[in-house]
């Protein structure tokens, strides 16, 4: 009679915690709609995930419907993509230019498009007609929007403003100023005046890749990761052979191929070194060990040929929407809520980046850049999207070919000529 | 046992007799659960990777293409997957040579040495730290700015200041640290074979006149030649999946250069395409897994071999 009285509460007991179970997944909100689930791939404590809390409540306390949040962060693109594979996935997600393509190729993107239509509440204006056309453009595919981005971001030559106050009124109108300035850096202070994580190989990379976008524009990177004879381009040669002179000059700080992530941008914040080439993300970065003295800012890498027009990088971070999300007109709401100019600002307030609003200002250590993507007929992606349309190129033959020639082992000429027989073998397989 | 027993102990054991029945009857029974466990858990998950591997495969949702070996084909044909290969094989002989060697020292010195529990704890410890954490303590140390740099500086030995982290040394600190984090498991685990040797022997040794290396030689060596063995094998596994380390020392933040890439590595980049936001490359990285385990396989069996001696008995 015992065993059996404990059987029947042990058989209850398990029947509502299982119930409660799907309580808990199932039906959390407190509005009228079923709740929107939304993954983000910011860590909890972060500035980003701390505002976007702070929207999302705002959002709930104004329209009763409830967002359920999780902050996913690192390793997220996989747990996205087999969880919207197996139907488990959230409504709505984080994803960059940079992510979207693979989300794409999993079947994990929603199509975006009629969410740019609407409107903004308290404002007269639709999403797409609050973003830069350039945005717009770097970040869609052949078949249109592929997310709706919150913030963008680019790479650019970061300078400290307190030291060289003539950045700000006349940057270097070519590279080779930029050289000399660094040159007369050197010898009145005796440093070494550019700072280089070379253990980052993108961050190796931006020397060359912005150098060439001086030289030959967007697309050109492309064009040597699907062609040997591209190697050949007279304005590929020029960017490299800038960055031959640059090596040559002997400007970066000491070991620079050898240090340990984030000693060398931690060095240029803390004023051991003038300038670096970095994202914009890197004020909010290095803000924990920045010189007292210090005044960051960020231009367009000077190109190679003086008068030469330099397309910016367009990085840009924002949500996606998953295809099989019931509720996809109510995600929609939110992001139109979300990109309100009062939400969007504070991108630029709270996180230090740049929001992907053309009217929300940038902080003033990034406006220059803002001003350059606003402005742009043309952006180019990072670059040019070798690492995702060839990235087995990127990884084995840019990459590895790059380090060696900002690390001076290998000179422009040998750069591209194993270059151009590295492509050739690797598109002969 | 009386002799007259024998044969129906024999019968129980043949054929036909009750017992033998009995047991046949709950033989099978018995064995499935393992069996499907054993099935469903490695049988076929083994299975599916070979089919991925002869497949171009981009994960879940999207439609895997039957390639048959062009995966292998590519790989072999792949210079960055050779030095791969290369630097595994150089990380697995050179560590394993470094391990025999201090595995050795320890067993002649610790075996008589005063306080050689608390020494055999202390060499322990960094065998329970994570990969990661020894792999960042070894960058920061190696660091232009770091601890070694700084040492050699201080003692008048700046000539011998190296940018450690850069490409021409980074394997060789890899190797460095992959040493500091195994060498107290594989010691503990070889001075615990050296404990059940009769210290008569060790007497008998020293009244002879043997010096300590004699004594390894002639009797800590043959005595715990099965012991080495099994070290030896599970450092042949340890070593051709080496990534935690090379991950930290190289930094998360940026794609392991050539020079640092082994098999594991070049498995995860595969998978991931690092940084770059790549489509990732299933077929080609599964592929990588069954060249590493036929390996790992070919290198166990030669590591047998090679101590392969008439086991002795006490």
């Amino acid at each position: 009679m015992f065993k059996r009285r404990t059987a029947v509460i042990v058989a209850a007991t398990l029947t509502l915690a299982l119930a409660g179970c799907g309580t808990n997944l199932q039906s959390q909100g407190s509005g009228t709609d079923k709740p929107i689930v939304y993954w983000g791939t910011w860590a909890a404590n972060t500035p980003q995930a701390k505002l976007f809390t702070s929207i999302i409540n705002d959002y709930e306390k104004k329209t009763g419907q409830h967002i359920d949040v999780q902050w996913v962060g690192s390793g997220a693109t996989d747990k996205l993509k087999n969880a919207i594979a197996t139907g488990t996935g959230p409504d709505f997600y984080d994803t960059s230019i940079n992510g979207a393509p693979e989300m794409a190729a999993s079947k994990a993107l929603g199509d975006v498009s009629t969410i740019f239509d609407t409107q903004i509440p308290n404002e007269k204006k639709t999403i797409r007609e609050v973003l830069p056309a350039s945005v717009l453009k770097g970040i869609s595919s052949d078949k249109g929007p592929q997310f709706v981005p919150y913030s963008i971001f680019s790479i650019g030559l970061w300078y400290d403003s307190a030291t060289q106050p003539d950045f700000d009124t006349t940057p270097p109108a070519t590279f080779d100023d930029f050289l000399d300035v660094a040159k007369n850096v050197k010898s009145s202070t005796g440093k070494q005046p550019i700072a280089l994580d070379g253990g980052i190989s993108p961050y190796n990379g931006y020397w060359f890749y912005q150098l060439l976008l001086s030289t030959a524009g967007p697309g050109e990177l492309e064009k040597m990761a699907t062609s040997p004879a591209a190697w050949d381009d007279p304005a590929v040669r020029d960017a490299a052979e800038a960055v031959g002179r640059l090596v040559k000059t002997n400007l970066f700080e000491k070991d620079y191929m050898a240090t340990k992530f984030p000693a060398g941008q931690n060095g240029w914040a803390a004023g051991d070194q003038t300038f670096i080439a970095n994202g914009t993300w890197l004020a909010s970065e290095t803000q924990p060990v920045r010189s007292a003295t210090q005044k960051p800012k960020v231009i367009v890498m000077p190109p190679v040929h003086a008068g030469a027009t330099v397309t910016p990088m367009l990085g840009a971070l924002g949500w996606a929407v998953n295809p099989d999300s019931k509720v996809q007109k109510q995600v929609g709401q939110f992001i139109a809520f979300a990109l309100q100019k009062k939400y969007n600002d504070r991108i630029a307030t709270d996180t230090q980046n740049i929001p992907s609003r053309s009217d929300s200002p940038a902080p003033k250590e990034l406006l220059e850049i803002q001003k350059s993507l606003d402005g742009a007929s043309k952006v180019a992606l990072d670059f040019d999207g070798t690492g995702w349309l060839a990235p087995q190129w990127f990884n084995n033959v840019f990459v590895p070919l790059d380090d060696q020639m900002i690390g001076g082992k290998l000179t422009a000429d040998q750069f591209l000529a194993q270059g151009k027989q590295k492509t050739a073998a690797l598109l002969g397989k | 046992m009386p002799q007259a027993e024998m044969p129906a102990r024999v019968a129980d054991h043949g054929n036909g007799g009750a017992l033998d029945r009995a047991r046949r009857r709950v033989y099978l029974p018995m064995l499935l659960p393992a069996l499907i466990l054993y099935v469903v858990l490695y049988v076929a998950p083994a299975i599916a990777g070979m089919l991925i591997s002869f497949t171009t495969w981009s994960g879940l949702g999207a439609e895997a293409t039957w390639v048959g070996f062009q995966n292998y084909v590519d790989l072999f044909r792949d210079p960055v997957f050779l030095a791969a290969l290369g630097n595994t094989l150089a990380l697995t002989l050179i560590v394993g040579v470094a391990l025999f060697i201090i595995v050795s020292a320890s067993m002649i010195v610790l075996r008589s040495t005063k306080g050689r529990a608390f020494i055999r704890s202390a060499v322990f410890v960094p065998a329970i730290i994570s990969p990661i954490a020894i792999g960042v303590s070894v960058s920061f140390m190696f660091n232009p700015k770091g601890l070694v740099n700084g040492a050699l500086g201080a003692v008048g030995m700046g000539a011998l200041q190296r940018p450690w982290l850069g490409p021409d040394y980074i394997l060789s600190i890899i190797v460095l640290g992959v040493i500091w984090s195994a060498a107290g498991f594989y010691a503990v685990l070889l001075m615990s074979a050296v404990d059940s040797i009769p210290e008569s022997l060790f007497e008998a040794a020293r009244l002879e006149g043997a010096s300590l290396f004699q004594q390894f030689r002639h009797i800590t060596l043959p005595l715990t030649r099965d012991m080495f063995s099994t070290a030896a094998v599970l450092w042949v596994i340890a070593g051709i999946k080496t990534f935690e380390i090379i991950l930290a020392v190289t930094g998360q933040a940026g794609i392991p250069p050539i020079q640092a890439r082994t098999l594991a590595i070049e498995q995860y980049l595969r998978v991931t395409t690092g940084e770059s936001g790549g489509i990732p490359q299933l077929g080609s990285a599964t592929a990588i897994g069954v060249v590493m385990t036929a390996i790992t396989v070919i290198l166990i069996i030669l590591s047998r071999r090679i101590a392969r001696r008439t086991n002795l008995e006490l």
